[in-house]
This record gives structure tokens, sequence and C-alpha cells, in this order.
């Protein structure tokens, strides 16, 4: 039944990519007139350079160059005239073109400039996309941390923290599944659906991460319903010779030490480039201004190795990740009965018999993921204009949760989950010069196993999920405008099977058909000004937890009990986005409006279940139309030469229009702003020196209905951070020395976001050293 | 062009080999042996072995009564799980971190004991005086720091913020004490 439905809709698929494909032999992209073409080449090593952007004098239209660093474009206006190439990492060019015959365009890598240059605002996929770079100073400084922290500077990004160590971003007031996480173009498959789970992603290992606010379901799958996250590895092309980088880290709330190392370089094989990187993590116990958090210590260990080679217009590329994390949770976390949570809520931190000194030591309750990826792409230059490219990535993801339990059973975890995937992703792209097409195929199986002998009743079944989606995508700019429209169809198998506490089979076969489409426009109103705007219709299949979750969540004293006929999410966004720059100033306003119908939430019931621990109120998986709606500003100004202001600020309002009331988990209003003095030393042990003096201010979220919350929301707070940091030349080498501190005033506060802080107060004052060189 | 049909159709070969290369496993029924289902609570007389049993299931809806007469009772706690095996032995085994407490009833009306490593699986009650309907929650901590707690706390109402730690079981009785 299911197979023959698969092979059904293959053949649908197999009828739909020949068809998107002739689409492009036929379409008539390619008009000829006058035509400049070139090339552009690093200026040390002749290798081509992908992505470099030119412009031409005058006009804002930008060329791109492809894969073989190639370009071609027709000008609108007579010889001659000035032509300026631009890449992040690279010295400008301008060349005169005086005729028609191919140019060369040497670029001169700026090493400086690629730490320090503001990347902010960096358009990545299309034109259109409403998509925000982390700053790469931001991203160099802060790869200690957890992804969601770093996606913090971004305006619009908030962390859901399930205490001290555990993270995730929520972005425009949505998290979790609802957001795709890719790493080099291949999503991550690990298990999302836990508040507690954080994703599995080093930092160390991105060179660049990229914020995606539009629902791009189109590019990026099911799930990206309130947008994505990209990281991406070093591009090949700026690896030239052994180069690398040593970090080593300390912070004292917790007492952490970290070290990371990072190498890359060619090889005696013509064309054949490798990566290599590793890094460790351990902390113990954090504090918070008044008293420690009993077992809250963290291990963290990574490892990524990528070997890439070029062979003419071919690109082969092997990569693994290891990802490993053992964290701690906060010892008094785990209640019992409604009675005994409330009476925690009422003292609103540990018991003083709960509170402990420092120590390194995990105890149960803690977690334990491992993440394995094996990813292979091949990219093929067919011609000029012409792209194939394959992806395939392997996941394995093992996730094991240990509770205190009795008769040694501590030792065994309580869940025990391995989840494995098989993606395949296939797209081509035709490039003309105004024009471009983008086909793509997208197929998917999961697996998740939980694995027997927990001695406790899985928390989701077993299950396969299938994914196909296929999508076209067709872009064109006509003068200051860039378009893009696409569609997308997806079709899911879910099949899940598991037994309940009493031993009763539970599961079933559901299927979901979907049709996703996006519809882009850009605008350049002058060369300092951009408004884009993004139209995306996305959808998320429910998750297994939603479908069939029934049981106790220790941490919140309640009973969640999952919905077999929840439908899938879909949701319509619509973005609009405004962006003004002129040298390092810029101003970035994002207004968007996210309606999700079938929006599934847990609601509380007036029904109980009781046992001998006592008694548990039910919480049910529900579904609502909901609306998100909301502004994200961000912007720098230079206030004179050495002294710069930057601010970030959000808001969000979020509705359920079914129930007219407001949504859990929505970040409250939040300002963040920084003074920052920068200034250049004359000798080589102090050749930048940066002073900033930074302060967080979160509202009260005030939009907040009692009758569905565990407890009322906690006061307005503020934090103040504070930082300096030197940069130092040694021979031709960068050793950059940051120290800084968090909470400076050891102010104490609770997050609304943090799903600990019924039981606990935010971290307090930290101070941190980081030493990164460059070689 | 002719090519890339062709490789794509490889892709769609390769991809439905993927789908039926993986399947998931047949799910399991695991055993909890965490959660208790049934606690029975026997009292014994010391001088005229009557003895006064109590059971109380998961499921009960009801809170039950208690009845003791004025005299020196030794407590016996069994405790069964959903599958029917005894685990008062887990309990006692893991003495350093569980204890019971009965909150309710005062100083004056009983006189306590705790009769093993101060756990409570088995104690001793001397009903001093009489008095009826007074409500009594049976609560097992676990994960609790022993050291904080004493003797003395058998009936402490903050049994919670003591020592810390969890209610493994926390169920309420009408204790009535009679002549």
């Amino acid at each position: 039944m299911i197979k023959s439905s698969i092979t059904k809709q293959l053949g649908i698929i197999a009828i739909m990519v020949p068809a998107f494909l002739s689409v492009c032999t036929t379409n008539p992209l390619f008009a000829q007139q006058r035509q400049i073409s070139g090339k552009v080449i690093d200026m040390d090593n002749t290798a081509p350079i992908h992505g470099a952007n030119i412009h031409y004098e005058g006009h804002r239209k930008t060329v791109t160059t492809n894969f073989s660093g190639e370009f071609k474009f027709n000008p609108e206006r007579s010889l001659p005239f000035k032509l300026v190439t631009s890449l992040v990492g690279y010295e400008n060019d301008t060349t005169y073109v005086k005729n028609d015959q191919p140019i060369t365009i040497r670029l001169k890598r700026d090493i400086k400039k690629l730490a320090e240059t503001q990347v902010y605002g960096h358009q990545t996929g299309a034109k259109t996309q409403v998509a925000q770079q982390v700053n790469a100073l931001s991203l160099s400084e802060n790869r200690n941390r957890s992804l969601a922290e770093v996606l913090k500077t971004i305006s619009g990004v908030q962390l859901l923290q399930t205490g001290s160590t555990i993270s995730k971003p929520i972005i425009n007031g949505l998290y979790g599944n609802r957001l795709a996480i890719l790493n080099d173009g291949m999503k991550l498959e690990s298990q999302q659906w836990g508040n507690d789970h954080a994703p599995e992603i080093d930092v160390y290992a991105a060179h660049s991460i990229t914020v995606v606010k539009g629902a791009e379901s189109l590019r990026y799958g099911g799930e990206a319903l309130g947008g994505a996250v990209l990281l991406s590895s070093k591009p090949w092309n700026r690896v030239d010779s052994l180069r690398g980088q040593i970090s080593l880290n300390g912070f004292t709330n917790g007492k952490g030490m970290q070290g990371a190392l990072n190498l890359e370089g060619n090889s005696p094989v013509a064309g054949l480039k490798w990566s290599l990187n590793g890094n460790y993590t351990k902390s113990g116990n954090r504090k918070t201004p008044d008293y420690y958090l009993n077992n809250t210590g963290q291990r963290i260990y990574n490892l990524n190795a990528a070997i890439d080679y070029q062979y003419k217009n071919a690109n082969f590329e092997i990569s693994y990740k290891q990802y490993h994390n053992e964290a701690g949770i906060l010892s008094s976390t785990h209640i019992g009965d409604l009675a005994s949570f409330q009476e925690r809520l009422a003292y609103g931190r540990p018991y003083p018999s709960e509170v402990f000194g420092f120590s390194y030591d995990i105890e149960a309750p803690r977690q334990e993921v491992k993440h394995d990826v094996l990813q292979f792409a091949y990219n093929q230059q067919l011609s000029s204009d012409k792209t194939l490219s394959v992806k395939y990535a392997f996941q394995n993801n093992h996730r094991q949760e240990y509770d205190k339990r009795r008769a040694g059973r501590s030792a065994t975890p309580s869940m025990d989950m391995i989840l494995r995937s098989h993606a395949l992703d296939v797209s081509y792209t035709v490039e003309g010069i105004d024009q471009k097409i983008i086909t793509g195929l997208q197929a998917q199986t999961q697996v998740n196993n939980n694995v027997v002998g927990t001695f406790n009743t899985p928390l989701i079944p077993n299950y396969n999920a299938i994914n196909i989606g296929a999508y076209g995508i067709y872009q064109w700019q006509r003068n200051r405008f860039a378009y893009e429209l696409g569609a997308r169809y997806d079709f899911k198998n879910f099949d899940a099977a598991g037994y309940d506490f009493y031993g009763k089979a539970y599961g079933g076969d559901n299927q979901f058909h979907n049709l996703s489409t996006n519809l882009g426009a850009s605008y350049s109103i002058d060369n300092h000004m951009i408004l884009k705007s993004n139209l995306g219709l996305a959808w998320r299949a429910p998750s297994a937890q939603e479908l069939y979750s029934q049981n106790i969540h220790q941490s919140t004293a309640r009973y969640e009990r999952g919905d077999a006929a929840l439908k899938a999410e879909k949701g319509l966004k619509w973005i609009t986005s405004l962006n003004i720059h002129e040298k390092k100033n810029f101003l970035n306003i994002d207004l968007y409006a996210n309606f999700i119908n079938h929006y599934i939430y847990v609601k509380p019931t007036t029904e109980y279940v009781q046992n001998l621990a006592g008694t548990f109120p039910i919480w049910q998986y529900s579904q609502n139309n909901a609306l998100l709606t909301g502004i994200d500003i961000q912007g720098r100004y230079a206030i004179r030469e050495h002294l710069e202001y930057s601010a970030n600020s959000s808001f969000i309002y979020a509705r359920n229009l079914d129930d007219h009331n407001y949504l859990p988990l929505i970040p409250p209003l939040s300002y963040t702003h920084e003074i920052a003095f920068l200034t250049k030393g004359n000798n080589r042990w102090m050749k930048d020196v940066k002073f900033a003096l930074g302060q967080e201010i979160y509202a009260k979220q005030f939009m907040s209905t009692a009758s569905i919350e565990m407890a009322p929301p906690p006061p307005a707070y503020q934090l103040i951070n504070g930082s300096i940091s030197v940069g130092s030349l040694i021979g031709n080498n960068k050793l950059q020395t940051r120290l800084l501190v968090e909470n400076l005033l050891n102010s104490t506060y609770k997050s609304y976001t943090d799903l600990f802080r019924y039981y606990s107060h935010g971290v307090g004052r930290n101070i941190q050293l980081t030493i990164n060189y460059t070689f | 062009m002719k090519k890339i049909i062709n490789s794509s159709k490889l892709i769609l070969v390769a991809a439905v080999l993927l789908f039926n290369s993986c399947k998931k496993d047949d799910p399991v029924h695991e055993h909890d042996n965490e959660e208790m289902k049934t606690m029975t609570l026997t009292f014994t007389e010391k001088t005229t072995n009557a003895k006064v049993e109590v059971i109380i299931d998961a499921t009960d809806s009801k809170t039950q009564s208690l009845n003791l007469k004025k005299g020196n009772y030794d407590l016996d706690i069994k405790l069964k799980d959903f599958d029917g095996h005894e685990v008062q032995q887990e309990i006692s085994d893991d003495a350093d971190e569980h204890q019971f407490f009965f909150v309710g009833p005062t100083q004056e009306q009983i006189s306590f004991t705790y009769l093993d490593k101060q756990v409570g699986l088995k104690s001793n009650w001397k009903v001093l005086q009489t008095a009826s309907n007074i409500p009594m929650k049976i609560v097992l901590m676990h994960g609790l720091r022993k050291s904080a707690v004493t003797n003395a706390d058998w009936n402490n109402q903050n049994y919670q913020s003591l020592g810390g730690g969890t209610p493994d079981i926390a169920v309420n009785l009408t204790l009535n004490l009679i002549d």
C-alpha cells in the first residue's frame, strides 16, 4: 500500500523533472547583443574566484561570477566604462572597459578586512530573500558558544532556554520543528521536537551563518515555516595554503575551559584540498548571583573533516562531522505532582538543601547526544550557464536521557533513541544574464528507533518517514528590480508504531501532501537603499510527539497528550525589509505577518491523571489558527571616527485567533545596544583595540494569557556587558585577545523564555578570556 | 541534456533503493520499573497482634480511611510496580536517598520512630490520643539530602524543602485515632 503510493509519487516526479529541464532548453534566455565577458582570479594563486560581485558604473545591477570565476553581461551604456569588482575578503578592484575583448580581473586578498568587514546584509540565495548574516567579527568572537547564542546578535532572534546550558533559537516567535537548520546545504535531521533539545551544531565549523526570515519551504522543505538558519564552511576557493587557527578560551562562571584547532591546506595532488577541525569544552556548575546551580556541568567535543577535489569543471566534496554533547540538568527541576510544583514555584529557586558548591560532575538527570553527518557533494559546471549539483547526507542522531532512578537504573537511559536519515538533493541551475532557473528534487528517509531496555515507556514511537519534494524557481532582473517566483510539491509519509504504558499498541500511517510557493521582489531605491518583500506559503507535518505523546513531563508536572488526528500546519508569511547602508552605517527594518493555519500547541484541559506520585493536569496538543506579527530593527551608526553605536530591537504580537488569547513562549520586547570605541595602536602588539560597553533590556511579557501559562511572566530586567579586545601581529600572523564580562553588575533576573525560570534564576557575572591565533 | 535525464533517472532508482533499505524496528512494550501501582500499609499491634491493613492503588479516586485504636503498632509498607513486582527492597537498598513522611498527625497524637535507616518502610507508631478525620499525606521522597533530615521530621510539613528531592509517592488518607 505504502510502496505503491511511493512508486506513484516517484512516477509523477520522474515526469516532472524532465518537464522542468525541457523548459530550460526552450526558454529564450540568451538573446544576444554586445556582451562583456571575463574572468575573476586570485592575484596570488590565479585560482578562479566564484561569487565575486561585479557592478558597472552608474548602475546597481550586479553580476556574479560562476564556478569558474567567469562572468558576462550586456552593458546598457556605451564604452568605455568603469567596472568595480568586490568580494568579502578581497580588496575592491576597479577596471576600465574599453572594448568588448574578454577581461581578466585579478583580486588581491585582504586578510585584515576578512576578519573585520561588516558583512551584514550580504545576500545569499536570491536577491529577494530577506536574510541577514551574522557579523563576521561577532562570529569570530562567539565561536565558543551555542548556535542560538551566536544568532542572538541578529534582531528578531531570541533564545528558548532550558536552564543555563541548553538553548535553541527562536526566529520571529517560532522555534524547534518550525525552523530549518542547514549545514552546508543539507538540513540538520535531529530530534528538534523537544524544547530541551539544542540543535546539534558546532559553530567552530561554520565560516558564515545566515538567518533567513522568510517562510521558504520552497528551498528548504517543510519546517521552514518560521525561517531557516544556513551554516556554511569556508569556500574551497579561499583555501590555498596551509593555514590554521588555534583558539583558547576560559570563563569564570562554570570554570569552563575550551580549546579548538582549525587546519586547512592543499595537497600534493592538484585540485585536492582538505580541512580539519576539532574542539573540546568542559565546564562545571554555573552560578546565579546568589547560589550555584547544581548539576549544570557540560562536556562538548566535536570533530569535522572534509576533502575537496576539483577536476576541470567538476567539484567533489566529502565531509564528516561529529557532534557530541553531554549536559547535566539542574537537579531541582525534577519534581513530582502539581502540589510540589506549586510549592517550588512559590519559592522560585532551589531549596537551601539542594544548593551545593562548585563541581564538574554530571549526574542524573542528564542528557547525552551524539550526532554524526557524512556528506557528499558533487557540483558540475555543465557549460558556462548550466550547473548540476548533487548532494547526499547520512545522519545518525543518538539521544540518551538519564533520570534519577532506583536500583542502579540511573545509569540506564530512560530515553534512548536513534534517528537515522538519508537525504538526497539534486538541483539543476540555468543562469542567464538577467535570469536564472533552478529546478530541484529532494528525497529523504528517516527511521527513528527506541533502543530497547530503558525500563521506561518511550516518549515517542518508532517510525519511518519518507519525504519527497520537487521544486522550480525562476528569478529575473529588470533594472533596479529583482523578482523571484517558485513552487514546490511535497509528499510525506509517516508510519509510526509504539506501545503505551499499559502495553496497548498505537500508531498508524499518515500521508501529507503540500504545495508551497514563494513570491519575492527587491527594489534598489538608490545605491544605499534596498527594499525587499517576500510572500511565502510554507508547511510542516505534525511531529511524532504532537501526534502520539502520552506521558508526564517531569519538569512541568503535567501530562501531555498527543492527538493522532492533527493536520499539517500551513503558514503564510509576508515579510518586508528595508535596508539603508552607507560605509559603516546601516539601518535594517523588517516587518512581518505570519498567519498559521492549524498552529499546533499544548493547551491545558480540566482533566487530571492520577497515580501514586500524585495528581497531574492533562495538557492536550491542539491546533488553532494563529497570527504572529512583529518588527525587527537593527542599526549601526559611527558617531565619530573612533566611536560606534549599534542597537537591535524586536517586538512580536502573537494571537490565537480562535481562542482569542495570546500564544505562549513568545519573547517579550527587547532592546540591545552597545557603544564601542575603536582605535589603532602604533605597535604590533596593539594593532587594533576595541572597548565596548553594552546593555540588554528585556521587557516583561505583558501579552500572556494566565490560563495557558504555568506561571506568570517574570518582571523586566537589564544586563550590562563590557569587553576589551586587542588585535596583535606576530610576524604575519594575527593574534586576537578578548576579555569579556557578561552581567557586569551581577544582576538577579529570570527570562520569560527560560523553561527553568520556575525553579531558578538566570546566571550571574561571567568573565571570559579568549585568545585566537591565526596562522 | 540526455545525460542529465539519464543521471536523474539513476538518482531516482537510487532513491527508491534507499527508501526500501530502511525500516523501523518492531516496537517493544517496555515494562516500567519506576512507577508504583500499589502501596500496602500493614499495622501490627505489638501486644494483641491485631492487624490493620490499607491497600492504596494508583487508580483509586477516593480517599481511604485508616482507623487505629490506641496502642503500640509496627508499620510495614509493601510497594508493587505495574508488573506486580515488589519494589520496597530497591528503596531500602537506596536508603541514603529515600524517606517516607507522614504529614498530618501531631507529635502529641503519635509517637513515631523509624525502624530502618530512617526510610520508613518499617516504623513504630504509638497512638497516644484520640482524634478523628485527620487528613494525612504519606510521601516518599527520592533524592533528598538525608543529612538535613532527622527522625523528628517524620511529620514535617516542609518535607519538600528540608532535603530537596522528588516525591515518588504522594497519597492522601483520612486518619482516625480511636479508643
